[in-house]
């Protein structure tokens, strides 16, 4: 990575989507001195509000360029769509990608509830909240923890600790633990507070190959480890709610890099929904199964922790860009110019992921040094 | 279109008219005995083609509940709040539905369940459940 860039996050009236994109891109080349010819893969996020924008093809015409190669995945949120682009340069078809991604889904009022599915939607089944609240109340009951649940406020507390610290977080204002404990039921066992915003936004990452990101900026940071485990038999898997395929991205992602649970300074994972964090930092052997209740308890994932996690806000208060905000952010952390929310010494970085509706697993690790 | 109104495709289509008779029909694999749910072209487990339509008594047990305190389509509205359940069939796949005639209290995982045949129309049952020991229980 060379460069890694957000707008700020929350409203944008008037706003598209490809203006925020524009946004994007523009400060992200700014941010690594790069000329737009120097661009030679372009990788777009297409918008999940199923109207088309950013949509490559377009967007490669509205920044007029002709780039080797192009293209968009079916799933290409934040780490999938740098995946696709790592493999991009990887494979030789282009040495310097930049991966693309923006909305306007909260001032264009799109509803995450529209996919007929014959087997689920004639019983309420909308929404992804209610997979999430499936796979939390499972993981409840696995381990006896039902009395427990209000627990697991401590990370939408932490994250707003967080967003405090980050000038374009959405939510900012203070939250205490009353304010949780009041917060309304969106689907039991999830609360409003455990579920992600929607925001307007929009984000570039520029990758290039690691001799090359070195000629263009002098502090790249480097893919050290990856792993991906898909799931597409669903409901035909065993205990498919606590998606325990994370397990096997888990064990690639460590053999390719070489560090353990135990060498990560700063730990981002994608969380459409509060519920995802136990059963991560569980698959991925932060912490025992059954156990990641107490371990997110008593300032552990909090600012001055020994396990900084998701330190920009996560999708609970700084913003919603389907995990791409996750990369903006560990960048800048492995580069260390956070400012007030720096971590110190922060050298290793591990983002984890799910996708679809949790069917993709997938884990990156990062470092400021390539060996 | 209505999301909330199911939709049959050529796989599918005895489950409902079986649904419609009061009588959950699933395809066995002919190969490998296999209950192939959602229906598809082939078995996921041997990828044979050919099935046999089998009846399953449609009496399960919970695996996992939910309940939905906000509405994400608006004639979800006055049905609120409502609970989401994920059965296992006896003898057959997990299946998402709900169960009716119980307080959210006394829902748990392992709860006995029979089928509720459901009718919402001439076209359309739908396989809901309740307690295998509810009051009116057979």
């Amino acid at each position: 990575m060379v460069a890694a860039f957000a707008t700020q996050q929350g409203k944008h009236p008037g706003r598209t989507a490809w203006d925020l994109g524009v946004e994007a891109f523009k400060g992200a080349l700014d941010q690594a001195g790069l000329g737009r010819s120097q661009i030679d893969g372009l990788v777009t996020q297409m918008g999940q509000d199923g109207s088309g924008q950013m949509e490559p093809t377009r967007f490669g015409q509205i920044i007029g360029l002709n780039p080797r190669v192009s293209g968009s995945l079916k799933y290409g949120a934040g780490a999938f769509s740098l995946a696709y682009g790592c493999a991009l340069i990887e494979s030789g078809q282009a040495n310097v990608v930049a991966c693309c991604y923006a909305t306007n889904q909260r001032t264009g009022g799109y509803k995450f509830a529209t996919t007929p599915d014959p087997w689920s939607a004639p019983y309420g089944f909308l929404n992804p909240a209610g997979f999430a609240a499936f796979g939390f109340q499972r993981y409840l009951d696995k381990y006896g923890r039902l009395a427990d649940r209000d627990k697991l406020g401590a990370y939408a507390l932490a994250c707003r600790r967080y967003a405090r610290m980050n000038p374009i977080a959405f939510r900012r204002e203070p939250m205490t633990w009353d304010d949780y404990l009041q917060d309304r039921w969106i689907v039991w066992p999830l609360r409003r507070s455990d579920v992600c915003l929607i925001t307007d936004g929009g984000v570039c990452v520029i990758l290039a190959d690691a001799e090359r990101a070195r000629d263009l900026t002098d502090r790249p940071v480097y893919v050290r480890g990856f792993g991906r485990q898909d799931a597409l038999r669903l409901l035909e898997n065993d205990d498919h709610l606590l998606i325990p395929h994370m397990k096997s991205a888990a064990r690639q992602v460590a053999e390719q890099s070489g560090f353990g649970p135990g060498d990560i300074d700063a730990l981002y994972i994608q969380d459409a929904h509060a519920s995802v964090i136990p059963v991560t930092l569980e698959n991925y052997g932060f912490c025992g199964e059954g156990e990641a209740l107490d371990f997110i308890q008593d300032g552990r994932i909090e600012p001055g922790g020994t396990l900084p996690l998701n330190t920009s806000g996560g999708q609970m208060s700084e913003g919603y860009m389907v995990g791409w905000l996750h990369h903006i952010e560990l960048f800048h952390q492995l580069r260390g110019t956070c400012g007030e929310r720096q971590i110190p010494n922060c050298n290793v970085a591990q983002f984890c992921g799910t996708g679809g509706f949790r069917e993709f697993a997938l884990s990156f690790v990062y470092s400021n040094s390539p060996d | 279109m209505d999301i909330l109104r199911p939709f049959a495709d050529p796989y599918s289509k005895p489950y409902w008219n079986g649904l419609r008779e009061g009588k959950i029909l699933m395809p066995r694999c002919r190969a490998c005995g296999h209950i192939q749910f959602p229906m598809g072209p082939c078995c996921s487990v041997c990828l044979a083609d050919g099935f046999d339509w089998t009846e399953l008594s449609g009496r399960g047990s919970v695996c996992s509940y939910i309940i939905y305190h906000h509405a994400f389509h608006p004639s979800l509205v006055d049905k609120l709040p409502y609970n989401v359940v994920e059965v296992q069939l006896e003898g057959g796949p997990k299946v998402i539905s709900n169960v009716i005639g119980i307080d959210h209290e006394a829902l748990r995982s392992k709860l006995a369940v029979r089928p509720y045949f459901d009718r919402i129309d001439d076209e359309v049952t739908l396989l809901r459940f309740m307690p295998s020991d509810g009051p009116d229980a057979a």
